[in-house]
């Protein structure tokens, strides 16, 4: 007698029922409580992956987003160089003018409060009296540009021409009895 | 017909099996006091439907075996976590689910290499499997591990949580709400899931179902 055709769901059933016929290796489900105790008892955690590591593999799944991700980063360390350039102009403006009116190559001492403005000039801006400042060329302020140039791979460097002028310096203190007088030599 | 001496005894060495084997309550609260010897009973009671598991969603016995005991460990490691508001079993279940889903996601963009078990003795003698691939069809050409490897690869076809549904309810024989718990979705999801996945397969098979 013929049976009936089988439902194709059915004969899915049976076909998955295969699935339950696969075993691992023999003795695998012996050795396995064996090694989960010794991990145990070496008091091992699951290994976690790290945050970076997964970052990591994130971004080379995703190349767009590792792309999106470096252009932000860029943009960040430019507007970082700007940001630093601007505080360099901003000191600039607060040069003395006074100091201007000295030769270059003379030296100047700081009394005591007699010329801030002299102070003032100094590069890291104190205003320290029994100082002897010595008046030196205009200085470069340093940009990308001429970081890249002089510091690093430039054994001689010459001025980048994005380089500003910083302006008439003084240089190197030399600490002298404070007296009450300026004197330009 | 056995006896009636020989059924008391029968019900007399199971009600002596049940006293010898601890519950799995139990056992838990012995594992959550450090007592390794418990744990490791509760291991050898699950480790096989855990390791089916994960053996079938990942297609891959050495990938299922590192699933499974990291799964234990941390179980192990969580246990204070388990409050037995479901079943130990649905516990661990839904601790091994979610990492081997995790780890299916990482997978997903590298070549997925199938390390498929040998077939158990008894599947020559199964007379659905024999009815398989004796019948005049396209599959007749096929032996049983040539079978095995076309269904893995059409399992693999499917999305994990789909996948995790076929193999939940039409291997490891689950009921809907119990997997419903261990997917942390409702039943209604677990139907339609299981209803999808089976038309994906139906289709994908279909050389091997007419």
């Amino acid at each position: 007698m013929r049976q009936p055709p089988e439902d194709p769901e059915q004969r899915l059933l049976r076909l998955l029922a295969l699935k339950r016929y696969e075993v691992p290796p023999p003795g695998f489900f012996d050795q396995l409580p064996a090694r989960i105790l010794v991990s145990l008892r070496a008091g091992s955690e699951v290994p976690e992956v790290a945050w970076w590591s997964r970052a990591w593999r994130s971004l080379m799944r995703e190349p767009m987003v590792g792309l999106s991700y470096a252009a932000l980063g860029m943009a960040t360390v430019v507007f970082g160089i700007s940001v630093v350039e601007t505080a360099f102009d901003t000191q600039t403006t607060h040069i003395s003018p006074t100091l201007g009116q000295f030769p270059v190559g003379s030296t100047v001492t700081v009394t005591d409060a007699v010329n801030t403005d002299l102070a003032l000039g100094a590069p890291w801006g104190g205003d320290i009296p029994g100082l002897i400042y010595r008046v030196s060329e205009p200085s470069m302020q340093p940009t990308p540009a001429n970081w890249f140039q002089a510091g690093l791979f430039a054994p001689n460097p010459s001025p980048s021409p994005f380089a500003k002028p910083l302006g008439t310096r003084v240089e190197i203190p030399v600490l002298v009895p404070a007296s009450s007088v300026i004197h330009v030599r | 017909m056995p006896t009636p001496s020989v059924s008391a005894a029968k019900v007399a060495s199971a009600e002596a099996a049940l006293q010898a084997e601890p519950d799995d309550i139990s056992l838990v609260l012995r594992s959550k006091g450090g007592d390794l010897a418990a744990f490791d009973i509760l291991v050898r009671r699950h480790q096989e439907r855990v390791y089916a598991t994960l053996y079938h969603m990942t297609g891959n016995h050495d990938d299922a075996a590192d699933l499974t005991q990291e799964s234990f460990i941390k179980a192990y490691n969580a246990l204070s976590g388990f409050k037995g508001d479901s079943g130990f079993f649905t516990w661990l279940y839904r601790i091994a689910v979610n990492r081997t889903l995790n780890f299916l996601k990482q997978r997903r963009h590298r070549t997925t290499h199938l390390s498929l078990n040998d077939l158990d003795f008894n599947a020559e003698h199964d007379p659905d499997l024999v009815a398989l691939t004796s019948e005049n069809t396209p599959r007749r050409d096929l032996n049983l591990t040539e079978l095995q490897e076309k269904l893995n690869a059409a399992l693999l076809r499917l999305s994990e949580s789909h996948r995790m549904v076929v193999i939940l309810h039409d291997i490891q024989g689950l009921p809907h709400e119990e997997i419903a718990r261990i997917m942390d979705c409702n039943t209604g999801t677990v139907r339609s899931r299981l209803f999808y996945a089976r038309q994906q397969l139906q289709g994908l098979l279909a050389d091997y179902l007419k």
